[in-house]
């Protein structure tokens, strides 16, 4: 009993001691270090993505007759588009297009067609005759595994459950309490068939493009309102059955900048790239990361390329308790000639819940 | 409509999703609706295409017809519904629902139809 308690205090002063050694380091990272490297997921809205915009309301007309509506409510009475919009549609469904799910799952095509989908945006510039950036894009789910639709095992619980939730009674009241079981039924099925189907391969495109509008209008064209475009791939396969998934992504970015010294106008070609490996137990949890850039010709004061890596590891204490740690290295390439090595610091922390979460 | 003749209810679907429905009717003067149909889209060879027989109702019966849809979030879900007497499509008794699923994958279509 006694020596039970001494353990008790002993883990508690380690831990207070590591936390305030968290704490300590804490205060000195950054915003930005504390950041993870690179974001990996494809944009869900390469529009948005692309011009800089907040994806906060987005519309997803699903008819021609709603998105000519949202197209025209786009525009206010000058003819000046208006700033904030994100609008997103399904070409396939909205030109009418079918699918069922039993062919969803039969046909990763048709799967690929009813998920493609196009994306517009605009917002507002910094500029100051009140230009508007205007973005397009496209994204293709090329194949994705790691859908539950695609499933059939998953959608016959599906709709059992539906089957088994109906109401007796069509009144409202009995509808939505029957409707928000139902809910939290799938909720919980989707859950449980992510844990052991989350890292399955998939693998994803995008494009986007956009434009500058002076003073916000679509018409006259005026010169130099091409913007450029970036282009997206992204795929994940599993390691070790469910345990761990490596995702990689790759962009390319042609983008017209002005050069702050001169004013001129100048193409800037970029290529980002990336690669993240997580691996998982229910005791121990490991990821790895690494991130480049490579520019041809930057503005100045920009790096020409430069790659920058992470890893973390954490392992559970208790029940309810992760302590992690992270370690990052950044090689940053000035130019050509010098390399610069900067060491990241390491860092010890304490959380309830793990933050190197395999699965969703 | 010949209101002496049972009604055939066809509902199909178009869109990858798990939908399970339930059809009720009302003639005038019933206090309550009484269920006439229930299924899912996987219970046939086509499982995108359902028919139900009900009837004869007399003018004024009611018919409510509740989808629910289960999907990816943010999905296009497509439905149609139409009612025909002996093969025939009964005009103004065609339907089509075209929305999209909310941000977790769920959406419901719940209607009633008088019969005049």
């Amino acid at each position: 009993m006694n020596a039970s308690i001494l353990s008790l205090r002993a883990l508690a002063f380690t831990l207070l001691l590591l936390g305030l050694a968290s704490y300590a380091a804490r205060a000195q990272d950054s915003p930005a270090a504390q950041q993870k490297t690179a974001p990996y997921a494809m944009p869900e809205l390469p529009a948005v993505t692309f011009v800089g915009g907040q994806a906060n309301s987005i519309t997803r007309p699903v008819t021609p007759r709603a998105l000519a509506t949202e197209l025209i409510n786009g525009v206010d009475s000058s003819g000046r588009v208006k700033q904030g919009l994100a609008v997103a549609v399904t070409p396939f469904a909205l030109s009418g297009g079918k699918v069922t799910l039993a062919e969803y799952q039969k046909s990763w095509l048709k799967a690929m067609l009813y998920n493609a989908q196009l994306s517009a945006s605009t917002v507002r510039t910094a500029a100051t005759n009140g230009a508007t950036d205007l973005g397009v894009g496209l994204r293709l789910t090329v194949y994705d595994a790691s859908d539950p639709m695609r499933s059939k095992a998953y959608t016959d619980s599906i709709s059992y459950i539906l089957l088994t939730t109906l109401p007796t009674q069509p009144d409202d009241a009995a509808v939505a309490a029957a409707a928000s079981q139902a809910r939290a039924r799938i909720v919980a099925c989707r859950k449980r068939w992510r844990k052991t189907n989350w890292n399955k391969t998939s693998f994803s495109l995008a494009s986007a493009g956009g434009w500058r509008l002076n003073e916000s209008k679509l018409i006259p064209d005026s010169p130099n309102r091409w913007l450029g475009w970036s282009s997206w791939a992204s795929g994940g396969l599993p390691l070790f059955g469910t345990a761990g998934q490596f995702i990689g992504q790759v962009r390319y970015t042609n983008q017209r900048r002005v050069n702050p010294a001169d004013r001129s106008i100048q193409a800037v070609n970029q290529f980002d790239y990336g690669g993240r490996l997580i691996l998982g137990t229910a005791l121990l949890n490991f990821s790895a990361e690494v991130v480049g850039v490579s520019r041809s010709s930057p503005l100045p004061n920009v790096q020409k390329s430069g790659t920058e890596w992470a890893g973390a590891i954490e392992f559970r204490a208790a029940e309810g308790i992760w302590i992690s740690t992270s370690v990052g290295h950044k090689l940053a390439v000035v130019d050509e000639a010098t390399s610069v090595v900067v060491f990241g610091g390491l860092r010890w922390e304490f959380n309830t819940d793990a933050h190197l979460k395999v699965g969703p | 409509m010949d209101f002496s003749k049972p009604l055939t209810v066809t509902i199909s679907f178009n869109s990858p999703h798990a939908v399970s429905y339930r059809f009720w009717y009302k003639k005038p003067g019933d206090a309550k609706y009484t269920i006439f149909a229930t299924g899912t889209d996987n219970e046939y060879s086509n499982s995108s295409i359902h028919t139900h027989v009900v009837g004869p109702l007399p003018s004024g019966s009611e018919l409510v017809y509740l989808v629910w849809f289960s999907g990816n979030e943010y999905t296009a879900y497509d439905m149609e519904l139409a009612l025909s007497q002996e093969g025939v499509l009964l005009p103004g008794y065609s339907f089509s629902h075209r929305n999209t699923t909310g941000s977790d994958g769920f959406a419901q279509e719940k209607h009633t139809i008088t019969l005049v």
